[in-house]
Parts: structure tokens; C-alpha cells; sequence
């Protein structure tokens, strides 16, 4: 195994067309990794958790979560990642509207990795996602036998 | 309310006790002026018969001295022994005397004439007597031959008795009439009497059932006070808890409201970039061909890429960013709604003199000069009070008159449980149908010469009122502006929000 093995993006994002603009930004800051996108956290969580294909059986992965939810709180999908023995090192993004204080500390304190309040200024926007390209070439891949 | 209540009632009831015990008061007056009236009056009969029986007396003793004078004499006729002239000279005596003493005693103009009339006769005895002492002998004699019926001295004797009989007759009809009075006295004083008696029985037992009654409406109005008050205090508390929830509810509301309209303009603004992005890309792309084949070039097309859809797209940018800026504002209020006021001393006129100082250079710009009076301590919460005095000097600062240079006051004063803030400015003032809008989300009023979003006065008033206070403006278009924050002494925290 090394760092060439591609590192999967989780996006759970309930609004189409902020993932579609996630996923624009992404594409143009160059990133090819594979994107899965789901809509509510149901389906995310059996992705990350049980899939077969998923992180937690199949590599690394990256998730880019929002904390607005239909069906749960990003935060408590955010808890089970954190919380879990194989994913609790997946790097989590947060992105979101809210800009309040206390939930970003909230969010920290569980253990998100990257904060991101998603900014009605679409330059900015568009600036933080291509960061996250920076980000992806750190991240630490697991070794297999972790 | 209670106390004016009680008092009502207290006046209700000492009212009747007073005019009961002045009532009870006037009645023993006139019983013991009875009492005195008739006791006066029982004294004087007693008196009166008292004498009646003095005289009596006399009459009776007159009378008998009557007899042993003519009993003396007949005896001394019979038999001239000295004893019987003895007797007769000392009943004579004891006749006179009394005659002197009855004198003195009688009243009435009858029983003198009789009196008269008995010393007359009496006189006429006297000299028989006399003659009979001085000369026995003679006496003695004529006495053998002399028939009793017919003399003089028996026939005086006989009257003496006679009006003696009818003055005794006359005095006991006094007596009698004397004794009637006395009873009728007695009677009048029992009736007076008992009628005061009984009336002030009557209002004696009046006062007790009205001091009783009294005590029962007082205790039946303190239990219905305490239950009204009880009630009160629930339906004060009840209407509070809803106006807690209510607000809690529209804080909430606005939050999520204010979050959940923020995703769609993410998309908004994110896409409009994206329709930028594609017009770039097809202006390019034309840009290229006219060049290449000027004989293609189309001018409404050129404009189309080249000015109107920019010009549409940057209204939607704009419009948006706007909308994104309110959603903001809503969103800042509504935090400061959800934030946990911490009540401490401040001392407001240092508080005050910090936030000037914080503005002397917009204050210098604008050719203002803030001056700090005193201002009275008060407790409240630090931040939302620092966060109205900033508004409203921001505010004096930011509407200034053109015509004359700035003066803003800041003044403090005390008022019963209240603290008063005026910030007093020489500015443009608000004109009067504006003086209520000013306070009113995004509402502004006046030239639009100034930045802001409508906001500051919305939150001051916002936040004096979650500090238990209320703002108000005093002003005069072209003249200035008086901001009145009225603020409690001592903020007592009442909200419960999560």
C-alpha cells in the first residue's frame, strides 16, 4: 500500500446544489479523487459503516459533511465517525451555513478536523474547496494492517 | 389595591362603631340627667312631707294642750286645787308656744287665717282663765249654777278643737297629695330609667353585632384579597411563561428561519458565479470567431454576452449579497436574544466615557463634541447596556446637522427604581410620523445619506426591553434628538432560556 491508493470523498450534503458546486470546485482545483455524494445520513452512515466498497472496509476516505440534515445532525454522524475504531482517524470537513461560535467549538471538540462555513461570497467559497486539495495530499493513508 | 381596600372597610366600620358609642353616649346622658331630675324632685317631696308632718305634729300637740287647758279648768271649777291651776297655767304655756312654733311653720295662707282665729279665741280664754284665777271664789260659785253646755270657756274650747281638727284634716290632705307626687317622681324615674336602659342595652348590643360583622367582612375581604392576590400572582406568572415561550419561540424561529434561507442562496450566488464562469467562456469563444470571420460578428448577441447578462447577473449578485447581509442581521439579533444577560454594578459614566473615547475619531470627522454629565450606578447586564450607548452616540455622531457644528450630551438621572440615560444631540431629528418607524427592523428614516442596514435602533430597543427597560425619543426635524433610555436600578433576571 502507498499514498498513490486514492482516498475516497465522502460528501453527505442534503442540498443538491451545494454538492454540485462542491463538487465543481472540486474538479476545478484539479482533485480527480472518487466523490460519493449522499443526500441524508441514513445512507451515509450505512456507506461509511457496512458498504463493502466503503471506508470502513475498503481504505481511506475524506468526509465532507454538512450539519444540516433531514433525517440527523451532521454532529452525531460526526460522534459515530470519531467515536468508531477504524474511522476515528477519517479526516472530517465541515461544511456549513452556520458561523455560530459554539457549534464550530462543539464540532471541534468531537473531533472535526476542518471547519468550513460555507459563505455566500462564492469567490471565498470556491477558494476554501480548493484547499481542501492541499488537504487531501496529506492526509495520512492507513496502512493495511491498521 | 389591598391596603385602600382594608382601609374602606375600616373606615366603614369604625364609622359605625363611633356612631353607636356616641349614640350610647347621648343616651346615658339623658338617663343620668333623668335619674338627677327625679331624684331632685323625689328630695324636695320628701322634704316637703317631712314638713307637712312637723306641722302635723304641732296641730296635734296645739291640740292636745287645747284639751288639758279645758280639762284643767273644768277640773279647777269643781274643785279649786292648785294642781289643776298648775295644769292648766303650764298647758296655757305649752299652748302659746306651740301657737309661736306653728306660726313659723305654716305655709299656706288658709291654715294662717285658721291659726288667727284659734289665737283670737285662745286670747278670749285666756282672760275667762284669768279672771277665774283671781277671783276662785266667785268662779266657784257662779260654777255651781252653771250648765256647761253653754259657756264660754267650753264653747271656745269646743272651737279651738274644731279648727284644730280641720288643720290636721288639711295637712293630711297635704300628706296625701305630697305622697302622690312622690310616687308619680318615683314612677317617671323608673320609666326614664328603664327606657335609657334599655336603649343603651339595644345599642350596646348593636355595637357588639356590628364589631363581629366587621370582623367578618374584614376576615372574609383579607381571604378574598389573598386569593385574588394568589390568582394574581399565578396569572402573572402563567401570562409571563407565555410570553417567555413566545419569545424563546420567535428567537428560535428567527434562527432557523435566518440559517435555513441561507442555503438557497448559497446556491443563488454559487450558480449566478457558475452562469459568470459559462458567459466568460462563451464571450471568449465569440471574441475569437468574430475575430477570425468579421463577417459574423452580430451585435445583439455581442451585447448579450457582453452587457446584459453581466448587468443581470450583477443585480442578482447584488440583491443577494443584500439579502444575505438582513439574513445576517436577523441572525445577529436573534443570538443576542439567546445570550444569558449577567447582571453586574456598572459605573456607567466610566462605561460611557470608554465608548466616547472609542469613537473620538468618527466624533473629530464629523466635527462633534461629546461631552459625559453624571450618570447615576446601576446593575445591569455589561455588554447589552455598552451595546445601546454605542448605538444611540453612533447614531448622534452619524445625523448630524450640516448646518451647525455637533453637540451631543450624554446625561444621567434617578428615578424611583429607574435609571435614566438621555443622549441629547443638536442633529437632523426625526421627523414625528418617523419617531416610531426608527425603531422598527430595517426601517430607517430621513435622507439616505448614511450607511447601515436599518438595524442599530431595532436592537436597542431589543435589548432595553430585555433588560426590563424602554427607549423613547423626544425630537424635532432640523432641531435635534433626545434618546431617553430608561433603565432599572436593578436588572432581576426573568427569562429561562435554554
Amino acid at each position: 500500500m502507498n499514498s498513490q491508493q486514492s482516498v475516497g470523498i465522502v460528501m453527505i450534503e442534503d442540498d443538491q446544489g451545494h454538492a454540485r458546486l462542491i463538487e465543481k470546485n472540486i474538479r476545478r482545483a484539479g482533485i480527480s479523487n472518487d466523490i460519493n455524494h449522499f443526500a441524508d445520513g441514513t445512507s451515509a452512515l450505512e456507506y461509511l459503516f457496512n458498504d463493502p466498497s466503503g471506508p470502513a472496509h475498503n481504505g481511506p476516505a475524506l468526509v465532507l459533511l454538512d450539519l444540516n440534515l433531514p433525517d440527523m445532525s451532521g454532529t452525531s454522524i460526526l460522534e459515530k465517525i470519531k467515536q468508531d475504531e477504524k474511522l476515528h482517524r477519517t479526516p472530517v470537513v465541515v461544511l456549513t451555513t452556520t458561523d455560530d461560535k459554539i457549534e464550530i467549538q462543539r464540532c471541534y471538540d468531537l473531533g472535526c478536523n476542518v471547519y468550513i462555513t460555507k459563505p455566500v461570497n462564492y469567490e471565498s467559497f470556491s477558494d476554501a474547496i480548493r484547499q481542501l486539495g492541499l488537504f487531501l495530499s496529506v492526509i495520512q493513508v492507513p496502512s493495511a494492517d491498521a | 389595591m389591598p391596603d385602600t381596600v382594608r382601609q374602606r372597610y375600616e373606615n366603614i366600620g369604625r364609622r359605625r362603631v363611633l356612631s353607636l358609642m356616641g349614640l350610647g353616649l347621648a343616651l346615658l346622658v339623658i338617663a343620668v340627667a333623668a335619674a338627677f331630675v327625679t331624684l331632685g324632685s323625689i328630695s324636695a317631696d320628701t322634704d316637703e312631707v317631712e314638713r307637712v308632718l312637723e306641722r302635723q305634729a304641732a296641730i296635734d300637740s296645739l291640740a292636745t294642750y287645747n284639751e288639758q287647758i279645758s280639762a284643767g279648768r273644768r277640773g279647777f271649777l269643781l274643785q279649786p286645787d292648785p294642781t289643776f291651776a298648775r295644769t292648766v297655767r303650764e298647758a296655757s304655756t305649752g299652748f302659746e308656744s306651740e301657737q309661736a312654733n306653728l306660726e313659723d311653720m305654716l305655709v299656706t295662707q288658709e291654715q294662717s287665717d285658721r291659726l288667727e282665729e284659734i289665737k283670737t279665741l285662745n286670747a278670749q280664754r285666756t282672760v275667762i282663765i284669768d279672771a277665774m284665777f283671781s277671783d276662785p271664789a266667785t268662779a266657784f260659785r257662779d260654777a255651781r249654777n252653771l250648765d256647761f253646755n253653754e259657756d264660754e270657756g267650753v264653747l271656745i274650747t269646743q272651737d279651738i278643737r274644731a279648727i284644730a281638727i280641720e288643720m290636721s284634716n288639711f295637712e293630711a290632705e297635704q300628706l296625701v297629695r305630697r305622697n302622690r307626687a312622690q310616687l308619680e317622681s318615683l314612677v317617671q324615674f323608673y320609666v326614664v330609667g328603664g327606657i335609657a336602659f334599655l336603649l343603651l342595652l339595644g345599642v350596646l348590643l348593636t355595637a357588639v353585632l356590628v364589631v363581629l360583622k366587621y370582623n367578618r367582612d374584614l376576615a372574609a375581604a383579607q381571604v378574598s384579597l389573598r386569593n385574588a392576590n394568589l390568582g394574581l400572582e399565578d396569572a402573572v406568572r402563567n401570562r409571563t411563561g407565555e410570553l417567555m415561550r413566545a419569545n424563546e419561540e420567535i428567537q428560535r424561529f428567527a434562527y432557523i428561519v435566518s440559517h435555513d434561507l441561507r442555503s438557497p442562496l448559497v446556491n443563488v450566488l454559487g450558480f449566478t458565479s457558475e452562469l459568470d464562469e459559462a458567459r466568460k467562456v462563451i464571450r471568449a469563444h465569440l471574441e475569437a470567431i468574430y475575430e477570425a470571420h468579421p463577417e459574423l460578428r452580430d451585435q445583439d448577441s455581442w451585447y448579450a454576452v457582453d452587457e446584459d447578462l453581466p448587468e443581470a447577473l450583477g443585480f442578482i449578485r447584488t440583491s443577494t449579497e443584500k439579502m444575505d447581509r438582513l439574513i445576517n442581521s436577523i441572525l445577529e439579533l436573534s443570538r443576542q436574544g439567546r445570550r444569558k444577560l449577567q447582571p453586574e454594578t456598572l459605573d456607567m459614566e466610566e462605561v460611557t466615557r470608554n465608548i466616547v473615547a472609542s469613537l473620538y475619531q468618527r466624533a473629530e470627522n464629523a466635527g462633534a463634541r461629546v461631552e459625559v454629565k453624571s450618570i447615576p450606578d446601576l446593575e445591569s447586564d455589561r455588554i447589552a447596556v455598552e451595546q445601546i450607548l454605542q448605538n444611540l452616540i453612533e447614531n448622534a455622531i452619524k445625523y448630524l446637522s450640516p448646518a451647525r457644528p455637533g453637540e451631543i450630551v450624554i446625561e444621567g438621572s434617578k428615578a424611583v427604581g429607574t435609571v435614566r440615560i438621555d443622549v441629547i444631540d443638536n442633529g437632523r431629528g426625526v421627523a414625528p410620523e418617523d419617531q416610531e418607524r426608527i425603531f422598527e427592523l430595517f426601517r430607517r428614516a430621513g435622507t439616505q445619506d448614511q450607511e447601515g442596514e436599518g438595524l442599530g435602533l431595532a436592537n436597542v430597543r431589543a435589548l432595553a426591553y430585555r433588560l426590563g427597560g424602554t427607549i423613547e425619543v423626544e425630537s424635532a426635524l432640523d432641531q435635534g434628538s433626545r434618546f431617553r433610555l430608561s433603565l432599572p436600578e436593578k436588572f432581576v433576571a426573568q427569562e429561562a432560556l435554554a
